[in-house]
């Protein structure tokens, strides 16, 4: 699984956000759309493309969109 | 995952009953301005049914009984298992169920307990009634369920009180050696995600108990509230039920094409959504009553039957998928079909 289409896939979990301002070494809860809405959407993105599952704690614990992709990709 | 077959057990029939008072989401006094409209899509509920000050959850399932009984014309006499699942009963002891027999009239021949849980209580509620009676020593059971979103939440709470409504049900069940079987499969995932810290014995009640303790704006709960762990409820949700729904389809040998109609927990419109499409399901087998109602919690899905279903269960043989899961983590699936299922018309009490 590649880190761009994970990119992507979280970016599009956001209605508000301009594009440019999420990559993979955004600390995306810190963004202002950020919410426990959105949270649930990637947790269902995850579940839908990469079928993992991830938890609270994962969220929690992941600081930027890569170190996310790296607790997803443990699991794959 | 557990599994059980159960034969000789007949579901006859199926009531609700919601409190008369209404309160309207888009009246919710801790909502911003526009909130309401723009979490709207994603809350699924409008409305909630409400009990007064003084009523209890029990109230309701025994009204809810009482039509069904009639419905039925069952004497009374002829019960002998009554169990009232539900977390929000009336006392700590006794049993409510032994409350609820005296106030039925029931016959003190009659087995009476409670059992707890909430998201899978009429799943697991069905599960025990329905081992009890198979060997047809008890004839006739009756199943009561409950739910008190109104005092399990703090009304302060907007992330939780929006959701939950008020609701009594009343399921019949009856030893019958032609009925279908009935397949169960259950399991639980022990986790604190949904919680009400104090009341119980770890953690009694003391005066901190009750203070109403700010989390974010508008999210203002105290520990004899329930608190939730939104992120870990929806991953448990998506992750279990639609592999409990396979499990149950495998267990009983059935396709999801032979199915009429699949009835699961609503405790999220989100939820209940992402699982229908993962499942890839025809929505209108799935149908939902949190709109009106809420999270209506062990009385949800008996609630969607009365409310969603009368027109279409009721005559000649149809089979359903009960996808129950939530608190504990608990869950559990149900499989069987229903002949002439008696669907009583919602009551409400005042």
């Amino acid at each position: 699984m590649g880190l761009n289409d994970f990119v992507d896939s979280f970016r599009n979990q956001f209605d508000e956000t301009a594009p440019e301002l999420i990559n993979e070494n955004t600390n995306f809860k810190e963004l202002d759309e950020w919410s426990s809405l959105v949270a649930m959407g990637v947790i269902a993105m995850v579940d839908e493309d990469y079928a993992v599952t991830i938890k609270g704690e994962d969220i929690r614990t992941a600081s930027t969109v890569k170190d996310l992709y790296e607790i997803v990709k443990a699991r794959v | 995952m557990a599994f059980v077959r159960i034969n000789n057990v007949a579901i006859r029939g199926v009531s609700a009953c919601a409190p008369s008072t209404i309160e309207e989401n888009s009246e919710y006094p801790y909502y911003e301005r526009d909130e309401f409209r723009r979490i709207s899509p994603i809350l699924g509920v409008e409305r909630r049914h409400v009990l007064k000050k003084g009523q209890t959850c029990a109230d309701l399932a025994v009204k809810a009984a009482e039509k069904l009984l009639s419905d039925l014309k069952w004497e009374k006499d002829s019960i002998a298992l009554l169990v009232f699942c539900s977390p929000s009963r009336d006392y700590i002891l006794p049993d409510t169920a032994c409350l609820i027999q005296e106030q039925l009239g029931l016959k003190n021949s009659t087995m009476a307990f409670d059992m707890n849980l909430g998201c899978t209580g009429w799943t697991y509620g069905l599960t025990t009634v329905c081992s009890i009676i198979q060997t047809g020593c008890i004839k006739r059971a009756l199943l009561l369920n409950g739910n008190m979103g109104s005092a399990e939440n703090a009304i302060t709470d907007k992330t939780a009180y929006p959701l939950a409504g008020d609701m009594g049900s009343a399921t019949a069940f009856e030893f019958d050696e032609n009925a279908s079987p009935i397949w169960c499969e259950l399991g639980t995932e022990g986790q604190k995600s949904i919680v009400i810290h104090d009341g119980g014995r770890r953690n009694p009640v003391t005066q901190d108990s009750l203070v109403l303790q700010e989390y974010e704006k508008n999210v203002k709960r105290s520990r004899v509230h329930i608190e939730m762990d939104g992120m870990d409820v929806f991953s448990f949700d998506l992750k279990r039920a639609p592999l409990s729904f396979d499990a149950i389809l495998e267990f009983a040998g059935k396709s999801k094409e032979n199915i009429d109609f699949y009835l699961f927990q609503q405790s999220s419109f989100y939820a209940v959504k992402k699982i229908i499409k993962k499942l890839k399901l025809p929505i209108e087998r799935a149908p939902l009553s949190l709109k009106n109602f809420g999270t209506t919690g062990a009385s949800c899905i008996p609630l969607t039957i009365v409310t969603e279903l009368s027109d279409r269960i009721q005559s000649g043989k149809k089979t359903f998928v009960a996808c129950s899961f939530g608190v504990g983590f608990s869950w559990a699936s149900v499989c069987t079909s229903v002949e002439n299922l008696v669907v009583s018309e919602l009551q409400f009490m005042d």
